[in-house]
């Protein structure tokens, strides 16, 4: 049966190869790297790393069972969630440790019959606007909402104004006939 | 010695980019043919140096100099051949060399291309782009030297980041470049044209095929980024609306509507500062991209490691060559202008409608791109703008495009006619809206608004655009004389808009009807998504030529049959310590069905994202489509034939010889 | 007139980025700026008392510290929580995020234990209450237990000095 695993992160110490990527990337953790391409700490980091031998305690996070609507839900909202610690990315695609603690947490109150507006405040409520994708409507973003509109209605007035302006404007010989071509470009000096 | 010598290479470039910048200005002042003619040599002589740097950068790669500090970043001495090539471009330095390389070899082609022009204006379109790489070549020497020695040197390199080492990545830069710097051209066509003030059909006639060829080199460029992301990210997506997929968007978007407006300026000698600002708007966003890649003012999944003090050039060089353009155009435009009728029920009203559509989405990209940042520059908290935004504010803005080029091949220029426009588009029309409702319950069972609204859109622009070519081949007793007599320019245009409906069917396809799933499985066990069963069968080791891996084994069925079996992996790059998904794809028209590996667990059970993805292919055969319809377009007839007359006087002239 | 629209749209968009180059897109500002702590309720490493909650706050000014032996912009830091502990009358919480005790442990005795109290946030469920998007962060709480600050980041000698010591100063 389908569970939500979440890339549920492994246990410590599981894997040796494994096991130094964790350190590596938990090694950045306050500016933690995602999937992304942070690079150049690389060396000095690794030097860091190599004698904090210690990596975080991923939890592991049991399924919570979700009605197929909830189901619904919950999978619409993730990707409206930005992940804090990542580049940018949504709670949906992260693979970092907390996006996965976050998506639990979703689920539990999804699970609880919280509804899209009560779990998006509870995240805002911690973490800020910055968490919602697509910011709510009000003054600061009033601008950002009606921006693409207000630019759609104002070409649209300006390609009217410009035929009214140029009506019964008897046209000027087109120049695109081969003989006034070969004119201009036998002219070249 | 080879890395000394490259800089040496970029420290000349730069010399001979100045002189090209300034002789034929001084010529054209003076009215001196020798210094105008100069341009052309120098454009030559810049791109030989140029392609020198380039080649010790690339031996100093495939030689895994690392003493060299931008090799020992991101070379290794595992590395495949393949990628210590490709890894010149895989961080900024390189990239940056890329990004000359490629803008010189555009000057070059300018300046042989342009001999059939009058000699001021190819003097002075070369004169601009030497600007242009002149201040690319002090980005490189002040900030961003590729050749800088690394003391003492590493035993080892750093490695390419592994997500790059994919064969999509490898070729996405160059292309995107090719499209990027390719509106350069255009960009200094419509520099020169605001100098010496001629901006005729002509003009037009000349700046369309560049247009066109950085155009659709930038459409698969895009084209390839997207489909990289979606097998390398991992997790099914083919596009994020992240800043900087925006960058790279924008300029695109501009460079769609200048090919359009070029399309008026040359038929009609109509809507010229417009057609300028266009030209200058399409470079200016390619730069903007550039700026925001590289600075890191915005936060992105794949910008490069950033600098304040290269954010700071940028900005300076931008600031410089827009705002001179700009100013330009300020002070020269008001001359520009013509006077003509112009209908809105004609073919350049319609134009002129896509241009209002395109431009308004343009800017709605930059608008959601920038807010957040604008609001914090007014304390006015942080918020985020992602696809959620984008996705609800741009597919109604390019909804009525759609309308739009179904009309484009059947209303003629200067007055459209409403009666024949009817009789030609009802049949595409019919199949369309019958289509729109039939298609997503044919394919999928079950229809949504998105699902139909795609359909519909999509097959009428396909219908709409192949009655065009339809018509034209019946014009002709033979089918097939009239199939050739059709012209490259619209073949091009014909495939273009074919490829946006294939396009619209993919998008509104996967959007609709695509599922996911996130499942534990135990050995043996199975889960089912969009009809088929996915049962994993096991996972084991396995080891690449840089890499190790885990790998694991999942049989895919539908209907009691083996369709596919995949093998995701999590690979392991030591040199980097960087853990990858590496997912697997049975890859169809139809369907794509895809997964990738998430964790293993001790009791051996795997979790595993699964993915079906309908009609996701369309999406990239759709720009397929788009960059062979520019390819068709840009080497139309009609911009030879001055070369040909061109020939044929040499012809002549050597047989007199002879 | 209106040719010269895009030169101006051009110089707004460069002051703009003239202000995104001087300022860190990935600094998100806590809503919890000016609300009494959120509440917890954590065991505590040594086990005197055996936990502790938001209450257990309240008095003094402090200073609570998310941190983990696994992290590298803690390691960072140390030194200089070190040095506030032993020069500054404030009192410093540390919460061990998402940390085993058993690296914990030995983590302390190598470099020293800067906290008056330890408290263990195993599966980072006060973390995410706390709005921690990413270790170290620091928060400043006055006597009633309100969030005066909060420093994403490791805690710098700048920070205490132009930040946090004139808030303390303020409100005490």
């Amino acid at each position: 049966m389908p569970f939500d695993a979440n890339t549920p992160s492994s246990p410590p110490g599981r894997g040796p190869g494994f096991a130094l990527h964790m350190h590596l990337r938990n090694a950045k953790n306050w500016i933690p790297a995602c999937a992304g391409m942070t690079k150049r700490l690389g060396a000095a980091l690794l030097l860091l790393t190599i004698f904090t031998a210690n990596a975080e305690v991923e939890t592991v996070h049991p399924p919570i069972p979700l009605t197929e609507q909830q189901e619904a839900l919950y999978k619409g909202l993730l990707p409206e969630l930005r992940c804090l610690v990542c580049q940018n990315e949504s709670l949906a695609e992260s693979q970092a440790s907390l996006a996965a603690d976050l998506r639990y947490e979703v689920r539990g109150l999804v699970a609880k019959g919280q509804d899209e507006a009560q779990i998006k405040k509870y995240l805002t409520d911690r973490y800020g606007d910055f968490v919602l994708y697509k910011p709510p409507f009000e003054q600061r973003t009033a601008l950002l909402w009606a921006g693409p509109g207000l630019l759609v209605l104002l070409g649209l007035i300006m390609l009217v104004a410009y035929t009214r302006r140029t009506r019964g404007v008897p046209t000027a010989p087109p120049k695109n006939d081969e003989a006034a071509l070969k004119k201009i470009l036998d002219d070249a000096p | 010695m080879i890395p000394e010598l490259g800089h040496f290479a970029v420290i000349l470039a730069l010399g001979v980019a100045l002189l090209q910048a300034i002789v034929p200005l001084l010529g054209w002042r003076r009215r001196d043919a020798r210094l105008l003619s100069f341009a052309g040599s120098a454009a030559q002589g810049q791109f030989l140096c140029v392609a020198a740097a380039y080649a010790s950068l690339t031996y100093c790669f495939v030689t895994k100099d690392f003493s060299v500090a931008y090799v020992a970043e991101n070379d290794h001495s595992q590395l495949p051949l393949i990628y210590r090539i490709t890894a010149v471009w895989g961080a900024h330095e390189g990239s940056l060399l890329l990004w000359v390389l490629i803008l010189s070899g555009w000057t070059l082609a300018v300046s042989v291309f342009n001999r059939r022009l009058p000699l001021d204006m190819s003097a002075l379109v070369l004169s601009v782009l030497g600007m242009v790489s002149t201040g690319f070549y002090l980005f490189i020497l002040l900030t961003s030297s590729p050749f800088t020695r690394l003391v003492p040197a590493p035993a080892e390199g750093h490695d390419l980041n592994p997500i790059l080492q994919d064969p999509g990545l490898a070729i996405h830069p160059p292309m995107l470049y090719m499209g990027y710097v390719g509106f350069s051209v255009a960009f200094a066509f419509a520099i020169a044209a605001l100098i010496t003030g001629r901006l005729d059909a002509a003009w037009a006639r000349w700046t369309r095929p560049w247009t066109t060829t950085a155009w659709m080199f930038l459409t698969m460029g895009i084209t390839l980024g997207s489909w990289w992301a979606y097998k390398e990210l991992g997790w099914g997506g083919w596009w994020f609306w992240d800043p900087v997929e925006n960058a790279s968007f924008m300029p695109w978007l501009a460079g769609t509507a200048l090919i359009h407006s070029l399309a008026v300026t040359e038929k009609r000698g109509l809507l010229k500062s417009w057609t300028v600002l266009l030209a200058i708007l399409a470079f200016s966003l390619s730069l903007l991209g550039t700026f925001l890649v590289r600075s890191g003012v915005l936060v992105s999944v794949h910008a490069f490691a950033s600098d304040p003090s290269r954010g700071m050039f940028i900005l300076a060089f931008m600031a410089v060559v827009v705002g001179g353009a700009l100013t330009l155009y300020a002070w020269r435009a008001p001359k520009l202008v013509t006077t003509g009728e112009l209908k809105l029920f004609s073919r350049e009203g319609l134009l002129l409608f896509n241009n209002v559509f395109l431009v308004a989405a343009c800017a709605a990209v930059l608008l959601g791109t920038l807010y957040p940042l604008a609001l914090d520059a007014m304390h006015l908290g942080k918020i985020s703008v992602g696809p959620p935004y984008f996705n609800a504010v741009f597919l109604p803005m390019i909804t009525p495009l759609f309308l739009l080029v179904g009309l484009a091949a059947v209303v003629p220029w200067k007055r459209g006619d409403w009666r024949e426009t009817v009789r030609r588009l009802r049949w595409p029309a019919v199949i369309a809206v019958i289509l729109g409702v039939l298609l997503p319950f044919a394919l999928h069972g079950r229809t949504t608004l998105l699902a139909a609204t795609g359909a519909l859109l999509g097959t009428w622009a396909i219908f709409a655009a192949a009655q065009d070519v339809w018509r034209r081949m019946r014009a002709k007793l033979e089918w097939r004389a009239g199939l050739r007599a059709v012209p490259r320019a619209v073949w091009g245009m014909t495939l273009a808009h074919i490829g946006l409906g294939i396009w619209a069917l993919g998008v509104s396809g996967v959007i609709s009807f695509g599922d996911e799933k996130d499942v534990r499985l135990a050995r043996g066990a199975e889960t089912e998504l969009g009809g088929y069963s996915f049962r994993f069968q096991e996972a084991g080791e396995q080891s690449g030529p840089n890499y190790t891996a885990q790998q694991g084994t999942v049989l895919v069925e539908h209907g009691g049959r083996v369709v596919a079996t995949l093998h995701p992996q999590k690979r392991l790059y030591p040199s980097q310590g960087t853990v990858l998904t590496e997912s697997s794809i049975d890859a169809g028209l139809m369907r794509d069905l895809y997964v990738s590996l998430g964790e293993g667990y001790d009791d051996g059970s795997w979790s595993l994202r699964v993915y079906y993805k309908p009609m996701i292919r369309m999406i990239w055969l759709g720009g397929i489509f788009m960059f062979f319809g520019g390819l068709l377009a840009a080497s139309d007839k009609r911009y030879r034939l001055a070369r040909a007359a061109e020939r044929r006087a040499i012809e002549i002239a050597e047989g007199a010889v002879a | 007139m209106r040719y010269a629209i895009p030169l101006v749209v051009l110089v707004a968009l460069i002051g703009l980025f003239i202000f995104g180059l001087q300022s860190d897109p990935r600094l998100v500002p806590s809503p919890l700026i000016g609300k009494a702590a959120p509440a917890f309720d954590l065991p505590t490493l040594d086990g005197q008392p055996q936990r502790m909650s938001q209450a257990d706050l309240q008095g003094a000014p402090v200073l609570v510290n998310f941190f983990a032996s696994w992290c590298a912009g803690c390691q960072e830091e140390h030194p200089y929580l070190m040095q506030l502990s032993r020069n500054s009358q404030v009192k410093l919480v540390g919460i061990d995020y998402k940390d085993a005790e058993a690296d914990l442990r030995p983590w302390l005795t190598r470099k020293g234990n800067p906290y008056g109290q330890i408290l263990t946030d195993l599966e980072g469920r006060a973390g995410i209450d706390w709005g921690v998007y990413g270790v170290p962060e620091t928060f400043v709480l006055d006597a009633k237990g309100t969030i005066l600050y909060k420093q994403v980041g490791p805690m710098t000698p700048e920070v205490w000095e132009h930040e946090i010591q004139p808030l303390l100063k303020a409100t005490s």
